[in-house]
This record gives structure tokens, sequence and C-alpha cells, in this order.
């Protein structure tokens, strides 16, 4: 069942320096979603990677977004964890809750991310790969339809990244990850939408499990 | 309010600090042996026989009263236009030189035109006070909205956190800083204001009777309602501004 269609007409930017012009940032891009799946939207840094994925969760106005279903439900995982310094970690998870959410949830969620007993905890205590986990818990405890993943284990060493792909590849949301890592897709995508040009258009599409991947990612 | 160790040591600090004041005024008003200097004991028995009169409750209440209410109208009027100002580019285009020209104005004029254009009134007073100070609350306010983190913007609305929310949890304690110091000069400002508005046009509060006072060469008189006043605001700040600042800032010494 198709979850989403994405049949965008085009999106411009404002022009560095050029008050009242705008230039094009993205190409005309269509693509559908189905339910349960995790489509990566891969591409180099800068071509709108995150801009295609703010127009498809409505917090950039666009045309062209379709949720045949109704709106779902969305939570994201940013680059940065966006964390709020002044909450502990239990109250920045809490806050994402559903408004009939249970705060009971919050223990058994950061167990389940190698998190416990980090409740109390300040952000400004945590490493960049724990803020991330709480940023993962944070978005799996506001009940979501849709995960939006927004480059997620970028700056991560090796251990972490790999420790916070096995948490996301437990829960089989339907998903869409911005990444320009092909590790991301490799352990987590079902399909591949790879990005690119100027302005950004696909220039292909694969599914992740493709023998010869990145080589056909690489030949483009 | 804990009594732990630090807090213990930071009351010793401020008795001795406020002891060491209070000796070399003494030595000085004795060395000195002039009307125009009274020692710290002759002041203290002013301040007793003012209190037990009923007069300097009476008129140290009613000051407090304006103070509290100029307080809170400079600070909610000025924070509200602040976070326009910084928030809608168009808006702060506007007004920004209104706001210049505010800022600069000398306190004493708001205080006559207030009292011209009102008349006599209590709310003139309070309202020429709020007015000399909410200005560079707004100032303060707009800066400290403009330094506001996007991205944790950003997630709130990815989190649709709506307009309440985002400004309670995310909003408001960015701002804190800033309001803190908008309070501190706040307090530091308005006083001071409210008793020049009080020998102006009030026949009550500390500023009438410290006018009184000069008018009777009562140097006594003078020292003993200020030392009244000083005290309280230094109780304001150590009761109540100090604690909620070290709480609003906990998270930073977490780390």
């Amino acid at each position: 069942m198709t979850v989403l269609r994405v049949d965008l007409p085009g999106y411009a930017i404002p022009s560095p320096g050029a008050a009242g012009r705008t230039q094009p940032l993205l190409g005309p891009i269509g693509f559908e979603v189905a339910a349960g799946e995790t489509v990566a939207l891969f591409g180099p840094s800068g071509c709108g990677k995150t801009t295609l994925l703010k127009l498809i969760d409505g917090l950039i106005p666009g045309t062209g977004i379709t949720w045949p279903s109704g709106k779902p439900r969305t939570a994201w995982v940013f680059q940065e964890p966006s964390l709020l310094p002044w909450r502990s970690v239990a109250d920045n998870i809490a806050l994402a809750l559903p408004a009939a959410g249970d705060r009971a949830i919050i223990p058994a969620l950061l167990d389940s991310l190698g998190l416990a007993g980090w409740g109390d905890a300040f952000p400004n205590r945590l490493s960049l790969g724990m803020a991330r986990r709480v940023a993962v818990a944070r978005a799996l405890a506001a009940a979501p339809d849709v995960l939006l993943l927004d480059e997620p284990l970028a700056s991560l060493d090796a251990a972490a990244a790999q420790g916070l792909r096995a948490v996301l590849r437990r829960h089989r949301l339907t998903t869409l990850l911005v990444t320009h890592d092909f590790a991301d897709v490799a352990a987590l995508a079902d399909r591949v939408i790879v990005l690119g040009g100027n302005p950004t258009v696909i220039r292909g599409v694969f599914d992740a499990w493709a023998p010869g991947l990145a080589e056909r990612i690489a030949a483009l | 309010m804990s009594f732990d160790g630090p807090a213990r040591a930071r009351l010793l600090g401020r008795i001795v600090s406020l002891g060491l004041l209070a000796a070399l005024w003494q030595i000085a008003a004795l060395l000195a042996h002039s009307r125009t200097l009274p020692t710290v004991t002759a002041v203290l028995a002013r301040l007793d026989e003012e209190i037990a009169s009923g007069a300097l409750p009476h008129h140290l209440g009613i000051t407090l009263f304006r103070v509290a209410c100029a307080f809170a109208l400079s600070l909610l009027g000025g924070a509200a236009l602040g976070i326009a100002l910084g928030s809608w580019r168009r808006l702060d285009l506007l007004f920004d030189g209104w706001l210049i020209a505010f800022v600069n104005l000398p306190a004493l004029v708001i205080i006559v035109l207030a009292y011209i254009w009102l008349g006599m009134t209590e709310w003139a007073a309070i309202v020429a006070v709020a007015l000399n100070k909410l200005p560079s609350t707004a100032i303060l306010l707009r800066e400290g909205t403009r330094a506001l983190d996007p991205q944790l913007a950003l997630m709130a609305r990815a989190f649709r956190f709506g307009r309440w929310k985002s400004f309670r949890h995310v909003m408001l304690p960015q701002l804190t800083p800033y309001l803190l110091g908008a309070s501190r000069s706040g307090l530091a400002l308005i006083w001071k204001v409210v008793l020049v508005a009080e020998i102006l046009g009030r026949s009550d509060g500390v500023g009438f009777q410290i006018e009184v006072c000069f008018q009777l060469f009562d140097v006594a008189g003078i020292l003993a309602y200020t030392i009244a006043f000083a005290l309280v605001v230094l109780g304001l700040e150590w009761i109540l501004l100090q604690p909620f600042e070290r709480h609003m800032n906990r998270w930073r010494l977490a780390s």
C-alpha cells in the first residue's frame, strides 16, 4: 500500500547575496513509498535532501506531496540530536509523547537503546552517540507512523554508528532516510533513490540489496 | 533554600563585606564629627524609631508596591515587545528608531510628562517609571530572540509542539538569561526612578520621606530610609533572583 506519493514540480531557494531572487534547488522529483518500506534518499551534501524531507513533512510549504491515507504521525531524528539542554534525558523524551502518551514507557525505551539509568542526566553529559540514541528514543516515543531520519549516523565513530544502525533496524516503521553514506543505505534501506545534478533530480532508483549497488551508483 | 557549605560561605562573605563597610563608615563619622555624616549607631537608632512609629513600614510598603507594579509592567511589556521585534524583521524596522529615542530619553522628562498628561495620580507615577525601563528590556529581549537556536525551533515544529509548548519549553529557557539580566538592571533602575517620581509628585513613599528629611537637613533620616530600601533590594537579589538563577542554570553545572 502506498503511504506517500511525491510528485514535486521543483523547489527554489533564495539566492545568497541577491535579495528577492531565487535559484532552483530541486528539479522535478517523483517517487512513491510503500507502508513498512525504508527508502534512502542518497546524494552529495548540499543537494537538497533535507529540504526534500522537510517538504515531505510539511515543515516547508510546497506542492506535489500526497499522503493517500491522510497525513500520518511523523517523527524526526536530525543530524544534530537537537535535545533541549535544560531538560533531562527523560524529560526530552517525554516532550515528544503523544497527548495520551504514558511516561512509564520511557525507562523501557531507554533500556532498549542501551541508556538504562541515564534518564535523569542532562544532555551535556552524553557523548554524541548517546545523544543520537536519545534522539531516536524521542522519535520512537512519539509513536510515529513514518520515521524521518536526517543523516542520523553522521560524525559517529564506527562502533557507535554500528550500534545505532542495529537499533534502527529493529524498528521496522515506514522510514525515509537521508544520507550520503553508502554504509547507511546498505544497512538500513530497502530501496535507494539516488539524487544529483543541478537542480537536483532523481539519477536512479535501486533495490538496496541489489548486487554491485555501490558500483552502479558510482557509475551514475 | 538549602543551606549547604557553599551557601554558608556565601552568607559569611556577605556579612563580612557589609560589616567592613559599616566599620569604615563608623570610623569616618567619628573622625568627621559632623551633622552631615552621622554614625552608623545614630542611623540605626533612627531606623529603629521610624520602624517603631510605623512610618517606615508605611512608606516603604507604598514604594515597594510602586516598584513591583512598574517592574512587572516594564518586564512583561518590554519582553513582549522585544520578542515581537526579534521575531518579525519588518516590525523591528518600524520600531527600532522609537526604541533608540525612548531608551535615551531622560527619566525626569518621562515622569514630568506623565504627571502633566495623566494627572498627579498613582498610575501616572507607575506608568512613568515602567516606561523608563521598558525600552532597555525590549532591546535585551530582542537580542535574545535573535540568538534563539534555529535547530531547536525546527525540532519543536517537527514534533508539532504547538505555540505554547514551544514557547514554554524551547523559547523561554533560552531567553531566561536575558530576562534575568533585564530583571537585575530593571530593579536597579526602577527603584531609583520611583524615588524621583515620588519626590516630584507623590505625598508618600520613601522618595517623599527623603525629600522631607532633606528639607529638615535630617541626614540620619535620609540614611535610615536609604538603608531600609537597600536591604530590601539586597534581600530580593539574594533570596529570589540568585536562587532562581542557580535553579535555571543547574543543567550547566551538571556536566
